[in-house]
């Protein structure tokens, strides 16, 4: 089996060189090869598979005819004992038939696309100052020449050689007895990589800030919570309540190239649940921010929910999609926010195009002409019943959009509530800063094997939205609720996962059911999909594994 | 879910003797205390995590200083100063506990003295005696290896419910049905019902422990309808006597 091995990885080597056509040696990965990642679809080189983060291939190996027939290829074990109690939620990256994948914490290990057999791993054990929310959590890796960036949970950022896994450079991002961490999986633009920290839960205060690629140098910070002095300061009312304003950022952004322009998705304020101490509406929290991303200078943004006191963020990853919207060409992006509505914005200068509620919402109940929202209900002292609950009606679980049908893929939480109370909460260094935690029906496949799901509390699904009017297309459902992202191919499937451990293949047309697979673990990442000498793989991590599957050879 | 505690009531029962160390006061009915289960349970966690190392369990580990029966003598203007300041020059140190959450721990010590008050009515040996025969609990409990598999397992009983739960589910079976503890009956394609506690479900299938104790898995493409239905569990509000109820709720606190 190892000479087997062996003979794989040296075809796969050769096929890489053919394949860049270049006299770059195999496997780097350049600025111009990650602009053009949709020409090479049979690797998988961001977060969301290309710049514009539609998570959608062109890869069509695999189709609604044939996928009935899909099999389990391989399966990655998380190796660490305490690794494998926490949630696997990030997306590999595939290079020239080498996988890259972080799992938990943060061992980030290099695998043979083909097999699953490790090359190496890196593993980064994190200090003990760090303090996380909610799980020391990695969403993956980005790449740029033969250079691999993983941020740590103990908010360090490291460089580490793809070759033989050795530490380039390793900078503290942030102190971790703070709060910070960082999760995000990196975004590289030009010769900068582009992280931010999460801790939303810690009375951090949040930024986005690039490094150089080669030296680790930082070269520009853009404060997600402005200071005395900077624009939007304003915003936050009461002196010094900035200092711990949040604003964490914890899912990866996108990148337009022709208009150079960056965006992120932003969290929210602190404290989550009760916002008497930060009176204003605590930009940029819960905003989408389009960044210059030679300097870091803001160009325009979006604030989905001012003033949040429901902690619903705004921590999706940006769609970036060209298209004819209602009869005019357009370079839009389209968002579903854990609010609970849908958005289209224009993404060259941030104007508000379209927003509607994709489940049940009833903390606004409309929109001015500037697409602000009138809300009309928040947390009291006596207890308020808010829809969406606080999970949020989609997350940071990654949508989809198919240029073939021409729809917008969303996991949701569909007519989730929470009561959200008002309680008094003090800071105090390195704990948390939040609230009283809203009341929220939250089971899942666990120690225990019961799903206690109430029908009443809503159920999970994947929704097709129609980008040009907010109607969902069609739905489809599932008993509890899910954390997957949505992977759609241009066979006109759509793959995605759920926390009962199921892996679904469903029409990309109309959202009928082709093929499923029980994982036995809860499905907390996005799929992916990949080719190695000409067969289509799909990959999604699950529990404490990474399952790859493929057709039948 | 508001809760209202009715202190004077509570009071009119015989607290436990030398229920009040030192700077004694008289018993001074409040008014009525309201708190939520939610400050309950934020109280109890708080009161286990500060509190229990030096006053036990039941707050009565320090002798001469019953802190659950001191807590239904004191205003919150008097015992939450305390709580979050602590007595100086005693091993009672400031805890730091914000108003609110001294409030949630006061809260959590008033429903320890109610249901220490309710519990000193029963007889551990004459519920057990009930909860074995006339009462025919064991027909669908468990406890240890006794008795039936379908209805929740008491075997511990004590140690996840406190004795107003138990009493309240005595009484009103289906007043709070934890969600784990739910009856179906599947009512399936061809004509049949299969009734049962709830084990498990998703989007395909469900698992259900069966009357006659069968472990059994439906999918639901054979489902026509999943229907929840009141709790099997008879009430006894009219079965037995103030006494036997006292006697039974006594029992099942013991078990732990």
């Amino acid at each position: 089996m190892n000479l087997r091995g062996l003979v794989f990885v040296q075809i796969v080597g050769l096929a890489g060189i053919l394949a860049t056509g270049s006299n770059l040696a195999y496997g780097q990965v350049t600025s111009e090869r990650l602009l053009e990642a949709g020409q090479e679809p049979r690797n998988w080189l961001t977060y969301s598979g290309g710049y514009d983060s539609q998570r959608h291939t062109t890869l069509t190996g695999i189709t609604p005819a044939n996928v009935v027939d899909l099999q389990l290829e391989w399966v990655y074990q998380v190796r660490s004992r305490a690794g494998a109690a926490e949630k696997f939620e990030a997306t590999p990256l595939v290079v020239d038939g080498v996988m890259y994948t972080v799992t938990p914490p943060n061992d980030l290990v290099a695998l043979d696309a083909l097999t699953g057999r490790a090359f190496w791993i890196y593993s980064h054990t994190p200090s003990q100052d760090a303090r996380v929310c909610c799980g020391r959590i990695n969403r993956g890796v980005a790449i740029h020449g033969d250079t691999l960036f993983m941020g740590t949970i103990d908010a360090h950022l490291l460089a580490i050689d793809a070759r033989n896994g050795r530490l380039k450079w390793d900078v503290e991002v942030a102190d971790p007895a703070l709060g910070y961490a960082l999760t995000v999986a990196p975004l590289i633009v030009k010769d900068k990589v582009v992280v931010g920290p999460a801790g939303g839960e810690y009375g951090i205060r949040g930024f986005i800030v690039a490094y150089d690629v080669e030296t680790g140098n930082e070269e520009w910070r853009f404060n997600t919570v402005p200071g005395p002095g900077e624009p939007a300061s304003e915003t936050w009312e009461r002196e010094d309540s900035w200092r711990t304003g949040g604003g964490s950022i914890w899912v990866t952004g996108s990148y337009d190239p022709e208009l150079d322009l960056m965006y992120w998705g932003v969290g929210n304020p602190g404290p989550d649940w009760n916002g008497d101490s930060r009176p204003g509406d605590n930009l940029y929290t819960d905003s989408v921010v389009a960044l210059d991303p030679d300097n870091g200078e803001l160009q325009w943004h979006y604030q989905f929910t001012p003033h949040d006191e429901m902690d619903y963020d705004a921590v999706q990853v940006p769609v970036l999609v060209d298209m004819n919207w209602r009869g005019e060409d357009r370079q839009v992006m389209l968002w579903a926010n854990r609010n609970g509505l849908f958005y289209v914005f224009d993404r060259t200068d941030g104007e508000f195009l379209h927003g509607s509620p994709f489940v049940e919402v009833n903390w606004m109940d409309g929109f001015d002409e500037n697409g602000r929202p009138n809300q009309v209900l928040a947390p009291t002292e006596g207890g308020t019943l808010i829809m969406p609950n606080n999970q949020g009606a989609t997350n940071w679980y990654s949508p989809s959009y198919s240029p073939e049908t021409e729809l917008f893929y969303i996991p949701s939480w569909v007519d989730t509530f929470s009561v959200y109370t008002k309680r008094p909460v003090e800071y105090v260094e390195g704990q948390q800063f939040v609230g009283a935690f809203p009341t929220m029906a939250m089971p899942a496949l666990g120690t225990q094997p019961t799903n206690v799901r109430l029908p009443e509390e809503g159920f999970g699904a994947i929704q097709a939205v129609d980008p040009q009017t907010g109607d969902i297309e069609w739905m489809f459902e599932m008993t509890d609720v899910t954390d997957s992202g949505v992977l759609s191919t241009a066979s006109n499937l759509v793959f995605a996962g759920g926390r009962e451990g199921y892996f679904y293949a469903l029409d990309a047309r109309d959202g009928s059911m082709l093929w499923r697979q029980s994982l036995g673990g809860q499905v907390s990442a996005g799929p992916m999909s990949y080719e190695v000498n000409g067969r289509q793989y799909v990959a999604i991590a699950a529990g404490a594994g990474l399952f790859v599957f493929a057709l039948p050879e | 879910m508001i809760r209202t505690l009715a202190i004077a009531a509570a009071l009119a029962f015989p607290v436990a003797a030398s229920a009040v160390s030192g700077r004694a006061a008289a018993p001074q009915a409040q008014a009525n205390f309201t708190a939520t289960e939610l400050d309950y349970a934020e109280g109890g966690a708080l009161y286990r995590n500060r509190c229990l190392r030096c006053h036990g369990p039941d707050g009565v580990a320090l002798e001469g200083t019953d802190i659950a029966a001191l807590s239904t003598t004191l205003s919150d203007d008097d015992l939450l100063p305390v709580i979050i300041g602590g007595i100086p020059e005693t091993a009672m140190s400031p805890t730091g506990l914000t108003a609110f959450e001294a409030g949630t721990v006061a809260a959590y010590l008033r429903f320890v003295a109610i249901d220490r008050v309710t519990e000193a009515q029963g007889d551990a040996a004459r519920g057990q005696a009930l909860v074995e025969g006339r009462g025919g609990c064991l027909v669908c409990h468990a406890i240890e290896v006794a008795g039936g598999l379908v209805a929740p397992d008491l075997s511990d009983i004590g140690s996840r419910r406190r004795s107003g739960e138990l009493r309240d589910s005595l009484l009103d079976p289906n007043a709070e049905v934890r969600t784990e503890n739910r009856f179906v009956d599947a009512h399936l394609t061809g004509g049949t019902t299969v009734r049962g506690r709830l084990l498990n479900q998703d989007s395909f299938s469900v698992q259900i422990l069966s009357m006659d104790e069968r472990l059994t898995a439906i999918s639901k493409s054979d489902l026509e309808e999943l229907e929840f239905i009141d709790s099997p569990m008879p009430s006894f509000r009219d079965r037995l006597t103030p006494q036997e109820l006292n006697d039974i709720v006594r029992y099942l606190t013991t078990l732990r």
